[in-house]
């Protein structure tokens, strides 16, 4: 039947974007599950129905077979106890196994929250308002940027004094001639903060002072300035510090456990209402409430750029709420 | 006379109150164009001022103008603090400008072009002025929307402290003509409304007319009239509870195209915010409470006393209340969408949101207030019903309707009258505790007083029943539809009794599933989650009950069956969709998504509205006496079948894919545009097809066929009586035979008769 291959057909193919969370989900082998015994289900039943509709018919079955319908009495009844059981056992079978495979898939992801204090998990604070998202570190996270200097020609090391930014010859002489070379560390707070003085520099450069703010997101940049064109960024390293708060767009660190907890609260113009921040890569979502903290904790295993949404109707510009999330590669985080 | 007098007095104080703007006006800086203002730097403030110069006052096709947008704020005090290390950070003003057509360019470090408009750079946040340069496009018959955003920045660190403001200007091009606006989609809407009511009261007055030619003037009409409006006859009541139920499907209907519309493309403006979102709830409370549940009342008030062989209803003059409160309540419901305040609250009605108070942008629309008086009406209206039906049922059955030789609609209705009175008390606490946290600042769901969370409990425990509540009537339509198609007995009719009675009883002890995302206890989440799942069972059972009833049996394909049949088809994929929410892992992804909104149109749609087509199309010759035309029925039937499967499936993709619900608008980027565009097409096709419906009732009641008291040959107590039955429906009280007489009686059924001795009429005690 057309129509029911049709309906079948728009379950799975590729389309535009990802149609549903990353492989690694939990979602993805419960969706499987569950898919594969929803179409056993629905084959069987649709199967027994376009058979009888087929088969037992006005005209290929004589009606002086089957009870009498007399206006005003009760119709013979029709049962069959045993067939009635088999389709009453046989289904409490299946949700019993489906319960059980759902039930053991908490345990796995949810049997415990994240260890705050292990290695691996990645606390944030996550606040709703309307209509927006700001996120607040309490963790740090440090990653490179994409940078077109060949891996280990640009170093950045952290020491007491501050960081230094190595970089040696080939990268000098390769790039040099295209342009200016320089290093600028910019926050939100400050002024893009030209560390080099005129001309290439070879070897370390001292930072100064302490280069990575409190609260900040510091980007130390190793780009090339070229005259009347764009900049060729070398070398990205980007730090951000505990207590950061950021609105709209948040890193986090692969390969960690990710908590977010989560509130939102009143601000005199911004009231506090129910939000609920969804990211469909990873297929989790839970209310935010005002008075309360709520948790929501996943495990990405990609980097990349994902979207943020928010799934409670929280007024007029609901459907705007859109954060970003960016998966990065951490390295071991600095103080 | 005076009863005239009054209801004329009446009338004209509701045309008051519905023409009358509610509220004073919303103060909006929001554009529809999607841009949001700088809300996250706070409200826009008046101590901000734009200043635009250079813009001319026609432009020429394709010329450049350049222009200088400055943000004039001199109250401004810039950011300092008593560190010295936290002054001000050199910031003091942001812009944006989004102009309709043509393009905005500005100097490449200090602006950038940032998702359909220009604004400033970090290093352009220096300053308060920008000279940009305006592209007029190649048509000059347009006139061009220029919203210019400015904002004067304090220079701290945060985005609290800042003010801005926008302005909106067009110029118009050379050849540009008069600039009409357009009409919103609303007053449109509401418009056609009010013309097909005047319509109607029209067509009635047509139809007396043509009765009695001679005899017509608007004494006599109003004679006619006030019958009805006075009417406690259950058939009469019936008849007007399904009109009513079936005047607000359209309705709702209208409100969802509207709303289709504007999801067909990506980033649409054919709706504004505001009105989106009142469009949407207005759609769901209208489709549940003013449709879905009216229609039902509309089979329950005819049919059950016919089935059950009793005159009427055990209190005919609250059934007629309970109709009426339900009728007034849409003027409650529907208050300030004339002006676009309508409630926008959703259906369910979640505070804080719902309960905040005041004027500004981010509270609820004035018209929420009285939305939610109006769903108190409803909960009253539905508490009445409740009661009579219980009580008709249990003790007003003729001798021969035993328990367990009830038809299976009568069955289907008590177990959901049942469930509705049960479940009622919650909801009616909860909206009337969400009223007074409205109006008389109690504190019941209030932020760190009350708790949010206690509403979805309490709305939910009304909610779960609820949905039980209006699709259990189909079930029972569609058990006596396919059974009478088959010419059969309905197969395990025990067991179909015992099914809805798990059904109703187990819907009491799932409604945390609707809140598994809540922040509720994990325990919990888990305890719902076994139960909703066991919720399969008895409608498996059921399923599979409707297969073997076809099994063997000489299927007819009337209209009535086609529905049916088609019921059990989406029914079964709605039911199996459903499967997957009570899974937490699933949930946390699927929740307010459109993966929702499929399994729920998918039970509702297909399955109660199928249902109920069903009992129309099998019930509507007992009532008029004549059959609908089964041509246009089939072609209503094909069209339909189509078009809402090629509508609705597809939103389970969209809804994997991640679209949330309640959303305005959707980016280019997310992917769903084209799915959604295809939703939209066929659902303007389901929409558009209910027209064949309404002709076809309008032209068999002149023009069907005429037949006798049993068309479909039908056992139950209904099928005696002439069609249309007279009043009172039967001369004597009938007594209902019963073809198993002879058969020995199973020990269970023995003591069920005995324990069920209760309301039994004593002659046929065993």
């Amino acid at each position: 039947m057309a129509l029911w291959l049709y309906l079948l057909l728009s379950v799975g193919p590729p389309q535009i974007g990802a149609i549903m969370p990353a492989e690694y989900t939990v979602f993805n082998s419960l969706y499987s599950e569950f898919m594969f015994w929803s179409i056993i289900v629905g084959v069987f039943t649709f199967a027994w129905m376009t058979y009888t509709l087929l088969v037992h018919r006005q005209g290929l079955v004589s009606e002086k077979t089957l009870e009498k319908l007399t206006p005003g009495v009760f119709p013979k009844e029709r049962d069959n106890l045993k067939l009635e059981l088999t389709w009453i056992i046989a289904p409490s079978i299946l949700i019993a196994w489906l319960v059980w495979v759902s039930w053991q898939s908490l345990v796995g992801s949810w049997g415990t929250i994240p260890d705050t204090q292990a290695e691996d998990t990645f606390e944030m604070e996550l606040v709703g308002y309307q209509w927006f998202w700001e996120f607040t570190y309490v963790e740090n996270l440090e990653w490179d940027g994409e940078g077109a200097a060949p891996d280990g020609s640009i170093t950045f090391t952290n020491t007491t004094g501050g960081i230094e930014v190595g970089i040696w010859d080939d990268v000098a002489t390769t790039y040099g001639a295209s342009g200016q070379l320089v290093v600028v560390l910019s926050d939100l707070a400050d002024q893009p903060y030209n560390l080099t003085s005129d001309g290439v520099m070879v070897g370390d450069i001292d930072a100064k002072g302490h280069p990575y703010r409190m609260g900040e997101h510091s980007v130390i940049t190793v780009k090339v300035i070229v005259e009347g064109g764009d900049d060729i960024i070398l070398a990205e390293r980007h730090h951000i510090s505990a207590g950061h708060v950021n609105v709209g767009e948040a890193w986090i660190p692969n390969n960690n456990n990710i908590l977010y907890r989560m509130t939102t609260k009143d601000t005199g113009e911004h009231p506090a209402v129910l939000h609920a921040p969804f990211l469909s890569e990873w297929g989790v979502k839970e209310d935010v409430s005002p008075g309360i903290w709520t948790i929501m904790y996943f495990h990405p295993q990609e980097t990349g750029t994902f979207e943020l949404t928010c799934t409670e109707f929280c007024g007029l510009q609901h459907s705007l709420m859109v954060a970003t999330v960016h998966v990065v590669e951490p390295l071991g985080v600095a103080a | 006379m005076l009863g005239r007098k009054a209801a004329i007095l009446v009338l004209v104080a509701m045309a008051a109150l519905i023409a009358a703007p509610t509220m004073t006006s919303i103060p909006s800086g929001i554009d529809s164009q999607g841009d949001s203002g700088c809300t996250c730097h706070g409200d826009s403030s008046p101590a901000t001022t734009i200043v635009v110069d250079g813009l001319p006052e026609n432009f020429t096709a394709g010329q450049s103008y350049d222009f200088t947008l400055t943000v004039v704020n001199d109250g401004m005090t810039l950011w300092q603090d008593g560190d010295a290390e936290a002054g001000w950070n050199g910031r003091s003003g942001g812009f944006r400008v989004i102009v309709s057509e043509g393009t905005v360019t500005g100097d490449s470090t200090l602006t950038q072009e940032l998702k359909g408009g220009l604004t400033h750079t970090t290093a352009g946040n220096k300053m308060r002025s920008w000279n940009l340069t305006w592209t007029a496009p190649g048509d000059d018959s347009k006139v061009v929307e220029f919203t210019l955003l400015g904002n004067a920045v304090n220079g701290g660190d945060s985005f609290n402290g800042d003010q801005w403001n926008s302005i909106t200007t067009s110029v118009p091009g050379a050849s540009a003509g008069a600039v009409t606006s357009s009409a919103p989609p609303l007053r449109i809407l509401m418009t056609a409304i009010l013309l097909s009511v005047t319509l109607l009261v029209l067509a009635v007055m047509y139809i007396f007319y043509s009765r009695n030619p001679e005899g017509f003037s608007l004494a006599t009409f109003w004679d006619y009239l006030k019958v009805w409006l006075t009417t406690t006859d259950h058939k009469g009541i019936g008849l007007l509870y399904f009109a009513y139920g079936f005047f607000f499907f359209l309705v709702g209907g209208s409100l969802a195209m509207l709303f289709r519309i504007q999801l067909m493309f990506p980033e649409n403006d054919f709706l504004e915010y505001a009105e989106y979102n009142s469009f949407f709830t207005l759609h769901g409370t209208t489709m549940i409470f003013l449709a879905a549940m009216p229609m039902i009342a509309g089979f329950g008030n005819y049919i059950v006393p016919l089935q059950i062989g009793a005159q009427d209803l055990a209190f005919p003059r609250i059934n007629a209340l309970g109709f009426w409160f339900i009728a007034f309540s849409c003027i409650l419901i529907f208050t300030g969408v004339f002006t676009g305040e309508a409630a926008d609250i959703t259906w369910v009605m979640y505070p804080p949101y719902s309960s905040l108070t005041g004027d500004s942008i981010y509270a609820n629309s004035p018209g929420t207030v009285s939305f939610i008086a109006g769903m108190i009406m409803l909960g009253a209206s539905s508490t009445l019903s409740g009661i009579n039906f219980i009580a008709t049922i249990f003790v007003m059955r003729a001798p021969g309707v035993t328990w367990m030789k009830m038809p299976l609609f009568t069955w289907s209705f008590m177990i959901s009258m049942f469930m509705l009175y049960l479940s009622l008390p919650a909801l009616i606490v909860g909206v009337l505790f969400l009223y007074l946290d409205h109006t008389i600042g109690t504190a019941f769901f209030a932020i760190n007083a009350g708790d949010p969370i206690l509403f979805q409990h309490l709305f939910w425990f009304f909610g779960h029943p609820e949905v039980y509540v209006v699709i259990v009537p189909a079930f029972g339509i569609v058990s006596e539809v396919l059974a009478t198609s088959a010419r059969r007995s309905i197969f395990g009719y025990k067991s179909m009794v015992y099914a809805m009675a798990g059904i109703g009883i187990l819907g009491f002890v799932v409604w945390g599933h609707h809140m598994l995302t809540s922040g509720m206890d994990p325990t919990l989440r888990v305890v719902m989650m076994a139960t909703t799942m066991l919720v399969a069972i008895p409608t498996g059972i059921k399923i599979f009950n409707w297969l073997a009833t076809l099994w063997g049996g000489a299927l007819v394909f009337k209209t009535h069956t086609l529905w049916a049949l088609g019921f059990v088809v989406t029914f079964t994929l709605g039911g199996i969709s459903g499967m997957f929410f009570p899974v937490v892992g699933l949930d946390m992804h699927f929740h307010d998504t459109y993966f929702v909104v499929a399994h729920f149109h998918y039970v509702l749609i297909g399955g109660t509205v199928f249902g109920l087509f069903a009992g129309l199309y099998y019930w509507y010759p007992k009532a008029f006496g004549r059959k609908l035309s089964e041509r246009l029925g089939v072609i209503h039937f094909l069209i339909s079948f189509i078009a809402y499967n090629a509508a609705f499936w597809p939103m389970h993709v969209v809804g994997t894919m991640g679209m949330p619900r309640r959303t305005h608008t959707y980016t280019v980027e997310s992917g769903y545009a084209s799915l959604n565009y295809s939703i939209s097409v066929a659902s303007f096709i389901f929409g558009l097809a209910q027209l064949i419906l309404v002709w076809n009732l309008i032209y068999s009641s002149k023009k069907g066929e005429k037949i006798g008291e049993d068309p479909w040959g039908g056992w139950s107590l209904e099928w005696t009586t002439a069609s249309p039955p007279p009043t009172p429906s039967f001369a004597e009280i009938p007594t209902q035979g019963d073809d198993n007489e002879h058969e020995e009686r199973g020990w269970m059924s023995r003591m069920a008769a005995r324990l069920w001795g209760l309301g039994m009429n004593k002659e046929v005690r065993h």
